[in-house]
């Protein structure tokens, strides 16, 4: 295969995955600067990764599991105010003005306030079950066991009543 | 709200993506991929050229010895040296660039850190190393490019001698600096080992 067709197939996977790697993006990186740099942090860990791609693994798996190695040590330097020099200085993700009502809006915000409340590692566990993988996918990403993920899962539950309770008082 | 309900509104939200999402195909076709450089691989990439040129730097000396191994006033030092950079390349073995698809979340970030505390705590050595090994190769040096002996020639001596004390002065007083910086990444990099330990437990 080709350097052209081998970039053509990787554009149609970013393409058909653009929305879980926004999401991961978008959760650690709110700072619309910063979330430059880590789009390209992204994509290039993608396109390595792409030469040794084991199809044994779902390809959606295989793309949190990168976008969020990735996110998380971006997070981390980004949590220390360290930054990196960026070459580019486009959005690869341009996002269109959200046209829905104000309540869905108000909704989302609070979404990602809520996931934003989060540790590093929580946050990947939530974004993971929201978009509905199973404990064992979300186990073999994170690299604990099913128990423990369940074990989590249930203490952001906890976590996300205090913190709408907190938000209602 | 309940974990459940946050999952429709994520599902609504997702939905809504779909159509809100543009790939910028124009800038992924003019990224030049092949030889980009994530930001954690230039660091692991730069541990690990100066690794390699350690061993280079001793092969050198050793070669360098080899010429005059008898004249025990210059290779018995330059020897020195070139162990010293043989232990600074063993110290690095351990360096790995990290395959962010291959190994989960934990064994990634575990790894970043274990990659920080190791720089952290061997910069100080590495500098001193360094140091080390011009002080122990420059007469050798001298002695087999410009056929002359430092230890005799008074003139070239006392250069050495003061060039040794500046650049060694330069050193421990950038170090000091430097080393404040080492001991806070180290800080931040044990405690961040520490909460990937934390979380890992049920």
């Amino acid at each position: 295969m080709d350097t052209l067709s081998e970039k053509d197939k990787f554009i149609g996977i970013i393409k058909d995955h653009k929305r879980i790697i926004y999401k991961v993006i978008y959760s650690y990186c709110r700072d619309a600067e910063d979330r430059k740099d880590l789009q390209q942090e992204v994509i290039i860990q993608l396109w390595k990764s792409l030469k040794t791609y084991n199809d044994t693994y779902k390809l959606s798996t295989w793309i949190y599991r990168i976008a969020l190695n990735v996110a998380i040590s971006h997070y981390r330097k980004d949590q220390k105010r360290l930054k990196s020099n960026t070459s580019i200085d486009e959005d690869i993700f341009r996002i269109a003005e959200d046209q829905s009502d104000e309540e869905h809006k108000d909704r989302t915000e609070l979404l990602y306030h809520f996931i934003n409340q989060l540790d590093a590692f929580n946050k990947a566990i939530i974004i993971l079950y929201l978009d509905d993988n199973s404990y064992k996918e979300i186990s073999e990403i994170l690299g604990i066991t099913e128990t423990n993920v369940g074990t989590k899962i249930g203490r952001i539950k906890k976590l996300l009543k205090e913190c709408f309770s907190q938000l209602n008082n | 709200m309940e974990l459940d309900e946050l999952k429709n509104l994520w599902k609504e939200h997702d939905k809504k993506l779909e159509d809100r999402i543009k790939l910028n195909e124009k800038i992924l076709n003019k990224m030049n991929m092949d030889k980009a450089v994530g930001e954690f691989d230039k660091l692991i990439s730069k541990s690990i050229i100066g690794r390699n040129l350690a061993l280079v730097y001793c092969a050198i000396s050793l070669i360098w010895v080899s010429v005059i191994i008898e004249e025990l006033e210059f290779s018995i030092p330059a020897i020195i040296g070139s162990l010293a950079m043989l232990w600074s390349f063993v110290d690095h073995l351990s360096i790995t660039k990290p395959d962010y698809s291959r190994i989960s979340l934990i064994e990634l970030q575990k790894s970043i850190c274990k990659f920080r505390i190791h720089t952290s705590k061997t910069e100080k050595y590495d500098i001193a190393i360094v140091l080390l090994w011009f002080i122990t190769t420059t007469p050798l040096y001298v002695k087999l490019v410009c056929k002359t002996s430092i230890y005799s020639n008074l003139k070239y001596f006392a250069i050495f001698c003061l060039l040794s004390v500046v650049i060694s002065i330069l050193v421990v007083a950038l170090s000091r600096k430097t080393y404040a910086t080492y001991d806070q990444k180290l800080k931040e990099a044990e405690s961040d080992l520490e909460q990937i330990i934390a979380f890992e437990k049920v």
